[in-house]
Parts: structure tokens; C-alpha cells; sequence
């Protein structure tokens, strides 16, 4: 049973949220203000390109805009086997989870 | 900036960045670019972009390493090892490598110095001096001098021009507070678009305050230092020409070093009305006019469109306006104190120094192939494919490159003061650590270790495992032409070099012993000042009697570069209509005497037949084409005088030049200096003397003397400086060549231990062999002459080309050269063959 590791899980989070406006910058920046690290454009695009290859995200190309010097957006979509993996993760914390006191206050880990 | 950036960062993105995404992530940068530059502006966006950077070349590295992490510390291993079971080898690649980069840096530093000037004005890119230019005798005269009314008049007329400042040297202006006085060159009167055109860094005051008075004053930090001892000087009044009194109105910094400007007063342009200035004229061209022109305008319209402005005001057909940009003018300019051809040159010698550096990398590399074949056969065996192969040796190279450049730093730091004084500068450890400076040494060290890992990584990973491992050996003949070739490179180069070095140290030599036309030995001049001026008759009478004093003169000019010409046009039968440009200058009855200088026709000055005439050089009595010059009259300034004498030709300019025509004359009333012809033994008694003479007519002023000779030497400064850089830098490159070489030997000699052995056991003697040894890299470094001397030759010829009295490209300087060349190389092969060949061959021969 795979699941995904902390940094292909936000990645794959931050995915999910954006739906039809998960393009690079955006994704980018969304995962910057949840875990309040600055990601780098290097990092970000190693680890799309990651999960290309384990075919859990689409690439599908948008229109190029001025914005961007010409060059085509291209947006993120999960695949059916990503969705099926985020799931599983998140599960998977979950139960990691439950019945867990004392560390972080009464409700454990939320 | 902002383009340049993103193509920038294009370049390092595509490197890094998986090729599928390479569109994408270009976009989504320059996207997120232009928001962080909208919110927090081009300052922290370049923090941005380079933060950007170095976290994705983390992240990039991390993730390549991650699979071969352990692989990478096996590497590590290996390289470390090597280093030190090959500590002599390795000395040699690291310190030939750091001298290298070393010289590098120093160049780097240099270049990025000389192209920082006057770049720090806000508007630099749209600041242009006005020039004005001419033709002379066929050559163009360009001046940084217009007239005063341009710079009002084209802003009138030009709606393109949106400031145009005007300003005025004041050279030799008396300033003084108290007993505190000295004569000031840097005194400027510039117009109030001055503040809004250049950058000012005012520390005290507003400039707006400056213009309420002519009387006032704005002093740089150093000048209210030098002359108040402290910079809190609002309020305080200096005397100006003894005359005036001016009030200070605010402090600026000091202008920085590389300014083309350096101002240490500012008063407003009005003040000149008060100094008794005329404005007005046309034909003086005595002001420097800059313009702020509209943004969008380049170099080329703005010259385009005014070029010939100068006409709309005067009859004077010939002169034309040029527009240099501000941050042009240093370098390219006429009236720059840079060049840009030592820029170009010193970058060429920087890029050479790297390689001839890297090339001993290459060769020692090569050389010791053999020894590493085995290790890359037995990784090929057990897996290792070429492109990991290549990664270890590069990675080698790129180790010690980093070793090289630490010790390179180690040396910049260590030599910076005396770079400093061999090059003129103040460089200092902040110019070391400015971002274009990192950048560029960051880009020495990949360049260093790009050249010189490549080749051996490409070739050590070529080799077949099965054949490696089969034999003992390797062969050695594997890249002994590519080795062969390399040498020659390197020795050309040095070779090309030291011809360089020689000839431009006896051009030197040879036009600061070159005959003057007259005798410089013991002369001391006394620059008088308006005070002592007045009293030159009693100053020559009180020191006339002194036992160190030989002989005094009078005069308002002293070789070597002399100033003060005008075009002559009105003479006795000058039916042709000849305009001829004269230097003039006016000497007491003394002078030629003193200075040595022989009358060919006529005579000097005397006070007792009267001193009307006028005296010219033999070179004005050709150009004017007088068959008897004798009493033909001359028109000059606003009077006229008949030729009573012809002096023989002296150089009264710097020996770049050709000797001018020269009208000489007698007025006292022009005279501001007094030559001495001394005692050699007796130059302080001559020089006290002098002092206590010239304060008590004058006690106001500062004493100030120079040496004749040295004023020549200082009209050489550019040349001799470039003579010291090249010199330091032949030495480096020579002693660079010269490891790689002693490398080679050390090889070769190891290599052929045991055929010398059998060489001897066979009857071989030492010098036998020595020369065996030696011969190879001898024959090199003469097939390096072949190559070195059609190039020396030709840079020493152009570089020749910039003086009229110069010397003969003869054959010494390269056959000296080349002598140089073979001794240094013998001496560095021979110290290794005379050790081989001395060797026992008992000892060589029982190895294995």
C-alpha cells in the first residue's frame, strides 16, 4: 500500500484546492502560505515532475498569456490514481492519529 | 535591467529544470516576477530572484545526488587520495590553477572598476558632455570645452534637451580662511540644473540656498575638513581669490573615485559675472556643457540631430558638436583618463592567464592517464557507464579548482595594496564583495574548471576496460600531440609576452632619455602665484647671488606639456593665406641660456636692445614657409612683433606628438614661474632658499616647486603603469607555464626511469641523457618562437603606432625573448633530466 511523502502530499493538497486554477505560481504560492516555507520554482517543479512520472497528476496546457512573456500556463489536475493515493493518505494519518493525547491538547492532531 | 534578469534567469532555469516543464516554469517566473516587482519594487525582487535561484540549484543538486550519495563520497574518496598519494602534481596543478585565477580576479577587479565610472547618477544613461571638434592639419581635435551660451541656448531650442547645466574649472583659485590657504584646481561654478541633473549627496545645506548670492559656496566633506576641521561649516565664509568673500551654504560628499568629475567647491554660475567672466562671446570655448536629454534617445540621434548646432550661433564653419554619454566618457572619450583598448587588452590577458593555467590541468591530467586507466577499467567492470565516469572526473577538476581558487583569494587579498599602487587605484575588500564581482569569480572557477576537466574526463572515460586491464601499462603515446601542441600555446604565449614587455620597456626608456632639445638635469621650477607674481624682478635679483643657484629664468610655460595655442594667420607675404597653429609662450632674456637651447638664426631677448621681437622654432618657420624669417612681422593675440631669432626645435609637448610650431615672446606681465638651474650637490640649500624668498613677498600663498624631469616622467604615467601591469603579468604567466612544464619533465623522467637505466648500463653518459631528456620540450618552445613572433610583432607595431619618436622593431627583442624563453625552459627541464640521469641504474633497473 503506497502513500505519499510530506512534500508530494502538499503538493498534491494544494492541487486539489486550486480545481481549475492549479497552475505553477499558484501552486506555489499556496503551499508558501500554509507551510509558511519558501518554496523554490527548482523544488516545485522536481517534485510535478515526479509525480507526472507516477502518473498522479495531469498536465493539460492552457493559453499563453502576455503576463508571461508568451509562454503557455499549463495547469494540474489529479488523476484518478492520485485521488485514489490522497485518500489513502489521509487515512492513513488519520488512524495514525486517532487515540493520540497529551502532545498537542485534548483533540489530538487536527 | 529587467529583461537582462529574466534572460538570466531563463539560462539557469533551463539548465536545471527537467526538460518537460522548461515553458511553464519560465512563465510562472516571469509571472510571480513582475508581482513581487509591483509590490516590493527591483531591489527586493533581485534579492528574490537570487534567493529563488540558489534554492532551486539546492534542491536540483540534492535531488540529482540523492540515488548516488554514496557513490558521490566513494568519488570524494578517491579524489582526496589521489591528492595526496600525487602531493607533488597536485602542488603544481593547485598553484599554477590559483596563480591563475589570481591574475584573474586582479583583472576582473580592474575591468569591473574601470566600467563602474559615472554610473552611479540616477540619470547616467541620459547625461551627455557636449564636445566640440575640429580639423587641425588633417587631424581631428576633440575638446571637452564649449561656450557658455550653448548650454542655455540648446535648451531653448531643443525640446529633446530637458536640462542642460553649464559649468566652469576654476584652476589655480586662491582659498583661504585665516592662515589656512592653498591654490585649488577642483573649484567649480556650475548653473542650478547642475542639482537636478547629477546626483548630488548633499550632507548639509540645500542647493536651492546656493543661488540666492553669487557669493556662496558648497564644500565637499574632505575640502570643509582641509580647510575648517570639521563638516559642520553652514555659515562660515571663505576668502576666494583674496578678493572675495564667500559664504559656505551646505556640504556635499566627496565625489567617488570613479568619477570622471571630481568637485571639491561649487559655486553658482553667476559668481564668474563677478570674477570679471565674459559669458557672452561665442567664440570662447571655455565651459563644459552636459545635457539631460528625453529617456528613449540614444547616442546616435542625439549626435544625429545636433551635430551642427554650433552653427546656428557663429560664422565658424568647421566646428561641430559631439555628444559623448556620461557613462561613456571615461573610457572612450578623448578627454577620458581611461582607454578602452587596455580594458579589451587586460580582459584578453585575464581570459589567456586562465587558460594557459588550465592547460597544465589538461596536460598533467593526460600525462597521467596511465596511471588512472586501471582504476576507470575496473569501474567500467563492475558497472560504471561513461556519463558517471565523466561526473567523477569532472567533479575531480571541479575540487580542485575550488582548492585553487581558495589559495587564489588568499593571494588576492594579500596583494590587493600592492595591485592598488601598480594600477592606481583604491580598490578595497568591499569592491571584492559586490555581487558582479562574486558572479564573475564564481564564473573564473566553472570556466576554470570546465577547461580544465572536460578534455581529460572525455578522454580517461573513453578508454576500453579490456585493453586497460590486460596490459601493465598504459600506453603513453595517448594525447602526447594534444600535450605537445598545448606546450607550444603556452610558451608562444609567454614568449609574445616578454617581447611585449621588453619593447614597451625600452620605448619607455627610450623617450625619457630621448634629447630634449634642451638639458633637464637640475632644473626646479617655482609655480608664482598672484601675490609673488608681482615680484618676479626682485625674487631673480635676492637668489641670482646664491652659491646653489646657477641660473633663473622667468616664463609662463614649462615643457612638456605645454597648453595655450591659437591659429595664426597674418604675417609678412603670407599671399598664400596660411593658417597656422601656433603654441605660444613668453620667457625672460634667460631662458634659453638656462634651458640649454641653441639660437640657429638671430638672437634671444636682450634687455638692452629692447625686447619687441619674437623668436619661433624652426618647425614654424617650415610650416609658414618663410625663406628668411628674420623681421618678418607676425600678428598675434592682439599685437604683432617682427622674428628676431629662430630657436632650434625642442619638445615642448609629450614625445607622442609631433614638435608644433612655437612663437616665443618677451612679456613680463604673462610670467608665473621661475626655472632654476641648480647644483646637483646642493638642491636643499637651493630649495630653502627659494622658500624663504618666495614666502616673504608672499606669505599668503603655499611654496610650490616641482622637478622638470619629474613632470616629464608624469606625462609617461599611463605608459609606465601599463609597462608595470604587463610586466607582473608575464611574470605570472611565465611562472605558470613554467610548472606545467616542470610537471611534464618530472613525468617524462619517471616514465623513462628504466630506459635510462639500460641507456647507462650501456654506457649512456649524464650529459647524454640530459639531453635526451631535455631535447623534446626544447624543440617545443623553439616551434612556440614560430608562432610568438609574427604575434608580437604585430601588437608591438600597433602598439608603436601611438608615437611619433618611437623605436625600431629589431631583431634583438626577439631573439632575446626567445633566449629567455629556452633558458627558463631549460633550466626547469634540466633540473628534473640531470636528476634522472644521475640516478643509479642499479636503483632503476631493480624496480619490479
Amino acid at each position: 500500500m503506497t502513500i505519499l511523502s510530506r512534500s508530494e502530499e502538499m503538493y498534491m493538497v494544494a492541487i486539489w484546492e486550486l480545481e481549475d486554477e492549479a497552475y505553477g505560481v499558484a501552486i506555489r504560492r499556496r503551499v508558501t502560505e500554509k507551510t509558511g516555507k519558501m518554496i523554490s520554482y527548482g523544488a516545485l517543479y522536481i517534485a510535478l515532475d515526479q509525480l507526472l512520472k507516477k502518473g498522479y497528476v495531469d498536465k493539460i496546457p492552457g493559453e499563453p498569456t502576455a503576463k508571461r512573456g508568451g509562454r503557455k500556463k499549463f495547469f494540474y489536475t489529479l488523476t484518478d490514481p492520485g485521488i485514489e493515493v490522497l485518500k489513502r493518505t489521509y487515512a492513513h494519518q488519520k488512524a495514525l492519529w486517532t487515540g493520540v493525547s497529551g502532545l498537542i491538547g485534548e483533540s489530538g492532531g487536527q | 535591467m529587467r529583461p537582462f534578469l529574466i534572460k538570466w534567469l531563463a539560462a539557469v532555469f533551463c539548465f536545471l529544470s527537467p526538460a518537460a516543464h522548461r515553458q511553464s516554469l519560465l512563465g510562472d517566473v516571469e509571472e510571480d516576477l513582475d508581482d513581487v516587482v509591483s509590490q516590493r519594487g527591483w531591489g527586493r525582487a533581485g534579492f528574490w530572484v537570487i534567493m529563488q535561484l540558489f534554492l532551486s540549484i539546492v534542491v536540483v543538486l540534492s535531488h540529482h545526488f540523492l540515488w548516488s550519495w554514496s557513490m558521490f563520497k566513494n568519488y570524494l574518496k578517491i579524489a582526496v587520495r589521489n591528492l595526496q598519494k600525487h602531493k607533488g602534481y597536485s602542488l603544481i596543478n593547485i598553484l599554477g590553477l590559483s596563480l591563475g585565477m589570481a591574475t584573474c580576479i586582479f583583472i576582473l577587479l580592474w575591468v569591473q572598476d574601470e566600467l563602474s565610472y559615472d554610473r552611479f547618477h540616477a540619470n547616467a544613461e541620459r547625461i551627455y558632455l557636449v564636445e566640440s571638434e575640429w580639423m587641425y592639419n588633417g587631424e581631428l581635435n576633440i575638446w571637452d570645452a564649449t561656450p557658455a551660451q550653448l548650454a542655455p541656448a540648446m535648451e531653448a531650442d531643443f525640446p529633446e534637451v530637458e536640462s542642460a547645466v553649464r559649468m566652469k574649472q576654476r584652476y589655480r583659485t586662491h582659498v583661504q580662511t585665516g592662515k589656512t590657504a592653498f591654490e585649488e584646481n577642483d573649484f567649480f561654478c556650475v548653473s542650478p540644473s547642475f542639482f537636478t541633473v547629477f546626483d548630488d549627496a548633499l550632507l548639509s545645506g540645500n542647493a536651492s540656498t546656493l543661488y540666492e548670492d553669487p557669493f556662496t559656496l558648497m564644500l565637499s566633506a574632505s575640502a570643509a575638513q582641509k580647510y575648517f576641521g570639521t563638516t559642520d561649516v553652514v555659515g562660515r565664509v571663505l576668502q576666494i581669490n583674496q578678493k572675495l568673500a564667500f559664504t559656505v551654504k551646505g556640504v556635499f560628499a566627496n565625489f567617488p573615485d570613479n568619477s570622471h568629475l571630481h568637485i571639491d567647491f561649487i559655486a553658482p554660475f553667476d559668481a564668474l559675472h563677478a570674477m570679471g567672466e565674459d559669458l557672452s562671446d561665442w567664440g570662447r570655448f571655455d565651459f563644459r556643457t552636459y545635457l539631460l536629454v528625453q529617456e528613449g534617445l540614444t547616442a546616435a540621434q542625439v549626435n544625429a540631430k545636433m551635430r551642427d548646432y554650433y552653427q546656428t550661433h557663429s560664422a565658424d564653419s568647421g566646428t561641430k558638436l559631439r555628444y559623448t554619454p556620461l557613462t561613456r566618457i571615461h573610457l572612450y572619450s578623448a578627454n577620458g583618463s581611461g582607454s578602452i583598448l587596455y580594458v579589451r587588452l587586460f580582459s584578453l590577458i585575464a581570459l589567456v592567464v586562465l587558460v594557459v593555467a588550465c592547460i597544465n590541468f589538461v596536460n598533467l591530467s593526460t600525462a597521467r592517464a596511465t596511471l588512472r586507466c586501471r582504476e576507470v577499467g575496473v569501474r567500467k567492470v563492475v558497472g560504471a557507464q561513461r556519463p558517471d565516469l565523466i561526473r567523477q572526473l569532472m567533479g575531480e577538476s571541479l575540487v580542485f579548482t575550488l582548492m585553487a581558487f581558495m589559495a587564489a583569494a588568499l593571494l588576492v587579498l594579500l596583494l590587493l595594496p600592492g595591485f592598488n599602487g601598480l594600477a592606481g587605484k583604491a580598490l578595497t575588500l568591499a569592491t571584492l564583495a559586490s555581487l558582479p564581482i562574486l558572479l564573475g569569480m564564481a564564473g573564473i572557477v566553472l570556466a576554470a574548471a570546465l577547461l580544465s576537466g572536460i578534455y581529460p574526463a572525455l578522454y580517461l572515460s573513453a578508454f576500453e576496460p579490456l585493453k586497460t586491464l590486460r596490459r601493465s601499462r598504459g600506453s603513453a603515446a595517448g594525447g602526447k600531440r594534444l600535450r605537445q601542441v598545448l606546450v607550444v600555446i603556452q610558451f608562444a604565449v609567454s614568449i609574445a609576452l616578454v617581447v611585449g614587455t621588453l619593447v614597451i620597456g625600452s620605448q619607455i626608456r627610450y623617450i625619457r632619455n630621448k634629447n630634449l632639445g634642451f638639458d633637464k638635469e637640475n632644473l626646479i621650477y617655482v609655480s608664482l602665484n598672484r601675490q609673488s607674481r608681482q615680484y618676479v624682478d626682485r625674487l631673480k635679483a635676492e637668489l641670482s647671488g646664491h652659491p646653489a643657484i646657477l641660473k633663473i629664468a622667468a616664463t609662463d610655460q614649462v615643457p612638456v606639456n605645454q597648453g595655450n595655442y591659437s591659429i595664426l594667420s597674418r604675417w609678412d607675404g603670407n599671399t598664400a593665406q596660411k593658417r597656422v597653429m601656433f603654441h605660444g609662450m613668453s620667457v625672460d632674456e634667460n631662458y634659453f641660456d638656462l634651458m640649454g637651447m641653441t639660437l640657429v638664426e638671430g638672437e634671444g631677448f636682450s634687455r638692452e636692445r629692447g625686447v619687441k621681437g619674437m623668436v619661433v622654432n624652426q618647425e614654424a618657420v617650415r610650416q609658414m614657409g618663410l625663406e628668411s624669417p628674420l623681421g618678418t612681422e607676425v600678428q598675434y593675440w592682439r599685437s604683432s612683433a617682427r622674428i628676431a631669432g629662430v630657436v632650434q626645435d625642442f619638445h615642448f609637448k609629450p614625445l607622442r606628438d609631433d614638435i608644433l610650431p612655437l612663437f616665443i615672446i618677451y612679456e613680463p606681465r604673462r610670467f608665473n614661474k621661475l626655472i632654476f638651474k641648480v647644483r646637483g650637490e646642493a638642491i636643499p640649500e637651493a630649495l630653502a632658499a627659494m622658500e624663504a624668498a618666495v614666502t616673504r613677498v608672499a606669505p599668503d600663498y603655499p611654496f610650490a616647486y616641482h622637478f622638470l624631469d619629474d613632470r616629464i616622467d608624469a606625462m609617461y604615467k599611463a605608459e609606465i603603469r601599463t609597462g608595470g601591469i604587463l610586466n607582473a603579468f608575464t611574470a605570472l604567466i611565465i611562472l605558470t607555464s613554467c610548472m606545467g612544464l616542470f610537471g611534464l619533465a618530472a613525468f617524462t623522467a619517471q616514465r623513462r626511469t628504466k630506459e635510462i637505466g639500460i641507456r647507462k648500463t650501456l654506457g649512456a653518459s649524464v650529459s647524454g641523457v640530459s639531453l635526451l631528456l631535455a631535447r623534446e620540450f626544447i624543440v617545443l618552445v623553439g616551434l612556440a618562437n614560430l608562432a610568438a613572433w609574427p604575434l608580437g610583432y604585430v601588437a608591438m607595431h600597433r602598439w608603436l603606432q601611438n608615437f611619433t619618436y618611437k623605436i625600431d622593431l629589431n631583431l634583438w627583442y626577439f631573439a632575446g625573448s626567445a633566449a629567455a624563453a629556452l633558458l627558463i625552459a631549460l633550466l626547469t627541464v634540466s633540473l628534473q633530466a640531470v636528476k634522472a640521469a644521475l640516478a643509479n641504474p642499479v636503483e632503476s633497473l631493480r624496480l619490479e
